[in-house]
């Protein structure tokens, strides 16, 4: 969703590469993000081609990484995942999105995203003072922080912002509602 | 106790005192039947055109929100005195009203206008004060308002509140990624409300100097919370804290020579106090737990604290010189956001009971710990009280567009500020202005 790293790893795995003569899978570096490149010399005339990877560079960096396991949908999904929610008061990571943030770790300490920095916004439902939720966002992000840290990425990598109940997805008063503020969100630095 | 079910009792008046955009007007929602019946005639006008403010009118509603005083609707009235002269007080002992309050206003050279007004004993039969106020145009409310704390203070032996202020942060909302925010200052029945701080993002938790003059607020303009403290005659203002973390829940403490802060620097939520004038920053509490929301206890000695240490958001109250922490609340599953009244002898603050599903305003005793109820609309936050001890505004929401309320400490009467625009939080009542 947010994951504009994503996108752009995509883009620039749209490996042009030189060939003559006979058909070629490409020997770029799959979730590299750089074009390989190969010169042949057998024949004469050249012409430039393009090959699309089929999956994205970064999940494919997800896959080489060895630490999940799973399908490349499941593991494209999971990576995609940029919101874990979080119980009533409670700053517990679900099992569910434990997974989401196995995979995130293992693309940020993958060659693809090594550089890959990250803000993870703390949010809460309405329920309490607002001053007590912009604590518990704090703690919302840091647990997600943490997890992250345990999973071997650096804590500078990671800035964390607590909203308390000021940005609600939906400001309706009802169940539905609170479960869906009750989160914290993943967005990649730019640049 | 629940104000909801007086409603049915007492039934719904709609007072609007204004229809002025912006600001927020006056809504009973319960009434006190044993409050004392008190006649404000209609202030005779000698000047040219028509009175720009109803100053008996303001009077009568100041009277009327400390839920002391029932003001005697003007339709039963036997006659309209403005001089001691022409007071018969048979007249009004008839309608049963204990004290009555005339005046007149006088238009003076260079729009100037000036008030004068008696208050009687109509049991006694007897002047009880008389006063003589001055303003220009733009000064009429405060003139009325200075005349009902006069009115107050004769007759109940406590300083009115009238006078004073409070700020609130407005939110209108767009859509998800966009709603604008605005701190408003307001006389504390609403009217004149200025805008003093707009924004994009997020304000919170405005506290006032103790000599009403500055602001100290949580803003979020440059993406992370961080504390400000903005002079409200000139606007100009400083980021006065902006540690990596929270920077949150600023409270004036009583001297005006520091500010408790609950900063997370150091990993997690704890108390700190800032010296304003050395800039030495001190750490008051530390616990892996949230410490938050300080407030100072009035001997500036000891700050009451939400902390959810035990297990459940709970206040405590720390010892400066010591550190050392007691326990205040036990009830209940959530207590938190806590105000000291100025007496020091009790505690506003927010309650959820065991197995409630609502968040209210309650009072506690400090030394018996008794709590009372004091409201119950489903999310109120942010009680303040007034600088008299009499009053307490906070915020509630939860049955469409967040309002404030006010309610008198005892429970006894209470009301709504409903906004014409957006979304009304975070209240804070000024000291005493004058």
């Amino acid at each position: 969703m947010k994951f504009g790293n994503i996108t752009k790893g995509f883009a620039t795995g749209l490996a042009v590469i030189w060939l003559a003569g006979c058909a070629s899978t490409g020997t770029q570096t799959a979730g590299s993000g750089v074009a390989g490149t190969e010169d042949s010399t057998v024949g004469g005339a050249q012409t430039a081609v393009v090959t699309t990877p089929l999956v994205d560079p970064a999940v494919q960096a997800v896959i080489d990484s060895g630490k999940v396991q799973g399908s490349v949908e499941q593991i494209e999904a999971l990576l995609k995942q940029d919101t874990v929610h979080f119980g009533f008061d409670s700053d517990k990571l679900s099992s569910d999105d434990i997974k989401a943030l196995d995979v995130q770790a293992a693309y940020m300490t993958s060659p693809a995203g090594v550089n890959s920095k990250l803000v993870i916004e703390g949010h809460t439902d309405e329920r309490g003072t607002r001053t007590y939720n912009l604590a518990l966002g704090e703690r919302r992000a840091k647990a997600v922080k943490s997890y992250l840290a345990l999973k071997g990425i650096s804590s500078s990598r990671i800035e964390v912002v607590s909203y308390g109940f000021e940005k609600p997805v939906d400001p309706s008063h009802n169940e539905a509602a609170w479960a869906n503020n009750r989160r914290a969100v993943i967005v990649p630095i730019e640049g | 106790m629940r104000a909801y079910l007086r409603v049915a009792l007492f039934g719904f008046l709609l007072i609007m005192v204004s229809l002025a955009r912006a600001e927020l007007t006056i809504e009973i929602t319960q009434g006190n039947d044993k409050a004392v019946p008190v006649a404000v005639v209609p202030f005779a006008w000698s000047g040219q055109g028509v009175l720009p403010e109803d100053i008996a009118g303001i009077v009568g509603n100041d009277l009327r929100l400390s839920g002391q005083f029932a003001p005697v609707p003007t339709s039963q009235f036997l006659g309209f005195p403005s001089k001691a002269s022409e007071v018969y007080f048979g007249d009004w002992r008839r309608l049963g009203t204990s004290y009555l309050v005339i005046g007149q206003v006088t238009e003076q050279p260079g729009s100037r206008y000036r008030v004068n007004y008696e208050l009687f004993d109509v049991l006694a039969q007897k002047s009880v004060v008389r006063g003589e106020v001055s303003g220009n145009r733009n000064q009429l409310r405060s003139v009325a308002h200075s005349i009902s704390d006069a009115v107050y203070e004769k007759i109940t032996g406590v300083r009115g509140f009238f006078s004073t202020r409070i700020v609130y942060v407005v939110a209108n909302r767009h859509n998800e990624n966009s709603t604008d925010y605005k701190l408003v200052y307001a006389d504390m029945d609403g009217h004149r409300a200025v805008p003093v701080l707009q924004s994009k993002e997020p304000i919170l938790a405005p506290s006032w100097s103790p000599d009403g003059r500055r602001l100290a607020y949580v803003s979020f303009e440059t993406g992370r919370p961080a504390i400000y403290i903005q002079e409200l005659a000139t606007g100009r203002r400083e980021r006065i804290s902006s540690f990596r973390g929270l920077n949150s829940a600023p409270k004036w403490s009583p001297d005006g020579q520091k500010l408790a802060m609950v900063l997370s620097k150091s990993g997690n939520p704890d108390i700190y106090v800032l010296d304003l004038t050395t800039r030495a920053l001190t750490q008051v509490t530390r616990h892996y737990a949230m410490d938050n929301e300080p407030s100072w206890m009035p001997d500036g000695k000891s700050i009451v604290f939400t902390s959810n240490r035990g297990g459940s958001a709970q206040l405590y109250e720390v010892t400066l010189a010591t550190g050392k922490v007691k326990r205040l609340t036990f009830e209940g599953r959530f207590n938190a956001r806590a105000r000291v009244f100025p007496d020091g002898k009790s505690l506003a603050y927010i309650h959820k009971g065991k197995g409630d599903q609502s968040y209210n305003v309650a009072v506690q005793e400090i030394d018996t710990g008794r709590m009372r109820l004091l409201s119950s609309s489903p999310f109120e936050d942010a009680p303040d009280v007034s600088p008299n001890g009499r009053m307490l505004i906070y915020s509630a929401k939860g049955e469409g567009k967040g309002v404030l309320g006010i309610i008198s400490a005892d429970g006894r009467v209470s009301f709504r500020l409903p906004s014409t625009e957006g979304d009304v939080r975070e209240p804070a009542w000024s000291p005493f202005l004058n």
